[in-house]
């Protein structure tokens, strides 16, 4: 009886230093799991985010895409993903590289990837600003210089819609009233038929403020707007009527 | 003597499973993480892109914000001689700086995705560009 007790006694001890240590062990848990918690509520690790880009990559239930600030995005879909285009039916299985997409769903911070909610086939239009160095007046083409000295070749069409910048608001413009040497801002579209051309859907030229500075343009690439009239021997010029 | 052994028994058994959770306990407690695998997270905020001199930076929406009504209002800043002209799909506005070179504009957006190019451009024609995508969704999700 005697041995019983004592060996109850070793085993009662023992059991309650176990206990203890167990529930501290709890509590450490506890306190993780809620720091954790709040971490994740405080980083708020999932958000709705709207993006547009060009498909360059089709996988499985998985879209890559390069947005409109040149970054490489990964866009899953399931089941819940609704799409829409002018076509009457449109999924996954329609879209292929180099088509324009809008997605908006929800973005994981943690794994930086879109669960698409709504996959729209859109095609967004590039902005060009710079300076007109060049006007074809035949076929309505300027050539606009950026800053980081490309050339545009714009086409303006009778769909564009052509404002000048003056006192402070928009005005009504056309392609007679551009001149070289003026900033230019282009919305348009590259030309399904011809690559290097855009074809503009808004053109807005700035007639009363400077050439940018940062714009530089090579002086074989300035070309006199008007056409030399040739004289007549008499000291009277032709001019066009 | 029988009830002995049987009280023993059961007690020797409570005491196993304790040693054995507690020895669980120890072992999930002394599982370290090396620091060197512990992967930071670094949460960057776009800062304004410099364009010669002239500045334009887009304080209201955030880029690729999802918003419910089409109607957007529109905050940020420049410098304060600059004009401003801000440009969607829907149409096109005009804003011009307060002294301290902060502006505000409401414009109207589409349905969906939209891209909105905002331009700064300053009196020496220096010209600054920025470049939002903001959605429009009244569907919950």
């Amino acid at each position: 009886m005697k041995k019983f007790a004592i060996v109850l006694t070793i085993l009662l001890l023992f059991s309650a230093s176990g206990s203890v240590y167990a529930q501290k062990l709890n509590s450490q848990i506890d306190t993780l799991k809620n720091k954790v918690a709040s971490k994740v509520a405080e980083l708020d690790l999932v958000e709705r985010r709207g993006i547009v880009g060009i498909v360059t990559d089709v996988s499985g239930s998985e879209l890559t895409l390069t947005d409109s600030s040149d970054n490489t995005r990964f866009v899953d879909v399931d089941e819940l993903t609704k799409f829409s285009s002018d076509e009457d039916s449109f999924g996954i299985s329609d879209i292929k590289k180099g088509d324009g997409l809008g997605i908006t769903g929800l973005y994981n911070k943690d794994s930086r990837r879109i669960l698409a909610r709504f996959v729209n086939a859109k095609t967004f239009p590039q902005l060009i600003s710079g300076v007109v160095f060049e006007i074809n007046t035949d076929d309505f083409i300027l050539k606009i210089m950026d800053e980081e000295g490309k050339e545009h070749r714009i086409s303006i069409e009778t769909i564009t819609k052509s404002f000048s910048y003056v006192n402070d608001d928009l005005e009504r413009s056309g392609f007679s009233k551009v001149k070289t040497g003026e900033n230019a801002i282009v919305l348009g579209f590259q030309d399904p038929k011809n690559k290097d051309t855009i074809t503009a859907s808004k053109f807005i030229h700035f007639p009363n403020f400077p050439s940018n500075p940062n714009v530089i343009i090579p002086q074989e690439a300035l070309k006199p707007q008007d056409k030399v009239v040739p004289s007549t021997g008499s000291g009277k010029k032709l001019t066009p009527l | 003597m029988k009830k002995e052994k049987f009280i023993l028994s059961i007690v020797a058994g409570i005491v196993g499973l304790v040693v054995a959770g507690g020895t669980f306990y120890l072992y999930q407690a002394g599982k370290e993480i090396n620091p060197k695998e512990i992967e930071s997270i670094v949460v960057t905020t776009p800062t304004p892109k410099a364009s010669g001199t002239i500045f334009l930076a887009i304080a209201k929406p955030a880029n690729e914000e999802v918003l419910t009504s089409k109607s957007v209002q529109i905050n940020g800043k420049t410098q304060s001689d600059a004009k401003i002209l801000i440009i969607s799909t829907t149409g096109q506005e005009t804003a011009t700086p307060a002294s301290d070179g902060s502006f505000s504009t409401t414009i109207t957006l589409d349905e969906n995705e939209n891209l909105i190019e905002f331009i700064a451009i300053a009196p020496n024609g220096e010209i600054a560009t920025e470049r939002l995508v903001i959605s429009i969704t009244t569907e919950d999700f």
